[in-house]
């Protein structure tokens, strides 16, 4: 318990020197919350703009949509801001040979490298996604007492997406340089954007049970809308503690084929 | 012309040593043409103004349009501007921002020889979806390609122009990544776009990167409308890259490298 709170500790310290270097650059942070504002009405637009064409995509109407897509922006909000910055640097450490420092450190190496930068340019994306959430239960007729997946969905999902984009950028250990790695996942998590019923088999299974992008938003949803039982998601909370333990230990496992630049 | 193939080779060599990265770079590309041509072929039935066929070839060419047009230098060189390292390309004997060019085309004919099996077998795949142009079309998709490029160029100058003037702009990147996706036609053809919004992407430069071209290709516009579009197509590039360059000019001289 001791250790816990001294990593608590820590981390409120990361965050107070966060948010003193967002700020000290006013333009790029300002640019930072135009650019997510601007991401946010893309995002919706696109589907808004989808079906205007077609009436539904895959047994999803548009206004069944915005509960999916409110719990992705809360997610993205939280994947963005915490992760993005620390998983884009760990394959220069690795490469430049800077992990020294940090392993040096008589603190977790996995805390120290996901956790050393904040980003609070994606604060948009959370009205975004309290918005849609709120206009989704109100459309849908959702009961409010729903409202309780959706902290236990983002809890999940937020994991596993931490774990999943730690596994990849770790791959940084077995090349010799992977700079672009982090937007890999970057990229693939918009999959969750979708109902995985649009996918063919075996990639609908693969996103489903091994890269779990089709759990992160829509599970929930389907929980919400009552689709499905309350009782999946259980699904996604065993996941999480499954993928945190293989980040963790894939990490510790790569760190092994460090090479340091001083020795 | 040597110093430029030369620079271009230098840099298709740098590019061949870092394979795994252009491996990566492919899949990133590839994810969001495996799930709208998922998205279009699940939901085909419903698509009324293009045929399912359009559509799995306008995400296709829009993979193969992004990667034979792109210029990304504004990624890195405006880091090398503010810690001071950008001097190094000052000492070149090609002019910047023209040096751009040679050193992008290098690194990236490597990447796009890797991806000519994959767009193979994605051509097989899809094969019965596919449609193609006649000679006038591929003429003017191979022109509109051209001009794509250079408006890319220009935009990712003026980009790392800002980097002169402001100390942190990786913002004004995503900026652009959105203009280029959402006002060209990346995400989705423009014809899908509400009448009343479509004067936006329509006054703007950016549907001549994506839209255009593979519009082009896959017959959702006529090569006489495409012809028509060529004269503001150029203006525009031509514009782009004036105004592009007199922006680095200026920047450049505000400019203060570390011990210098």
């Amino acid at each position: 318990m001791k250790t816990f709170f001294r990593y608590v500790s820590l981390y409120r310290r990361v965050f107070i020197q966060a948010v003193i270097q967002n700020l000290a650059y006013p333009q790029n942070f300002v640019v930072w919350m135009l650019v997510d504002i601007a991401w946010a009405f893309v995002n919706i637009g696109f589907f808004r703009i989808i079906l205007f064409n077609i009436p539904e995509i895959s047994g999803w109407t548009f206004d069944q949509l915005t509960i999916p897509l409110g719990i992705l922006y809360l997610l993205n909000t939280f994947i963005w801001g915490f992760f993005y910055a620390n998983m884009s640097s760990i394959p220069e450490y690795i490469n430049k040979g800077e992990l020294d420092l940090l392993l040096t450190k008589p603190v977790n190496s996995q805390f120290m490298v996901s956790t050393r930068q904040i980003g609070l340019g994606t604060l948009p994306s959370a009205v975004a996604g309290m918005y849609l959430l709120w206009y989704g239960f109100q459309i849908n007729a959702v009961p409010w007492q729903m409202i309780a997946v959706v902290p236990l969905a983002l809890l999940a999902s937020g994991i596993i997406s931490y774990s999943l984009w730690l596994m990849t950028v770790t791959l940084s250990f077995w090349t010799n340089r992977l700079y672009n790695v982090p937007d890999l996942f970057a990229r693939a998590v918009d999959i969750a954007r979708y109902p995985v019923v649009i996918f063919r088999q075996p990639a609908k299974f693969i996103l489903t049970f091994i890269l779990p992008f089709a759990i992160l938003g829509f599970l929930p949803a389907e929980i919400i809308l009552g689709r499905i039982s309350p009782v999946w998601i259980l699904w996604p909370l065993g996941l999480t503690i499954l993928f945190l333990f293989l980040s963790s230990k894939f990490w510790q496992f790569s760190l092994r084929r460090y090479q340091s630049v001083s020795s | 012309m040597r110093k430029y193939w030369a620079l271009a080779r230098a840099e298709l060599l740098d590019a061949i040593q870092e394979k795994e990265e252009i491996f990566i770079w492919i899949i990133i590309e590839a994810i969001p043409v495996f799930v709208m041509g998922s998205l279009w072929l699940a939901n085909q039935k419903s698509l009324v103004q293009v045929s399912i066929s359009e559509m799995v070839t306008y995400y296709l060419v829009v993979m193969i349009t992004a990667r034979l047009t792109e210029f990304y230098f504004d990624e890195y060189v405006q880091e090398d501007i503010r810690d001071g390292s950008f001097a190094r390309y000052l000492i070149k004997p090609i002019s910047s921002p023209w040096l751009f060019i040679p050193v992008t085309w290098g690194r990236k004919l490597f990447a796009n020889l890797i991806l000519l099996p994959i767009i193979a077998l994605m051509i097989i795949g899809f094969r019965q979806y596919l449609v193609f142009p006649g000679l006038a079309g591929a003429l003017l998709f191979a022109a509109f390609l051209l001009i794509s490029s250079l408006i890319r160029y220009s935009l990712s100058v003026l980009v790392t122009t800002a980097a002169f003037y402001w100390e942190q702009t990786y913002s004004l990147v995503h900026l652009r990544w959105i203009l280029e996706t959402v006002a060209g036609g990346y995400v989705l053809p423009l014809i899908f776009y509400p009448e009343g919004l479509r004067f936006i992407p329509d006054s703007l430069p950016f549907k001549y990167i994506y839209f255009v071209p593979t519009a082009v290709f896959t017959g959702m516009i006529t090569n006489n409308e495409a012809a028509k579009n060529l004269l503001p197509a150029f203006l525009w590039m031509a514009g782009l890259l004036v105004v592009s360059n007199l922006a680095w000019r200026n920047g450049v001289k505000k400019y203060s490298s570390v011990g210098g």
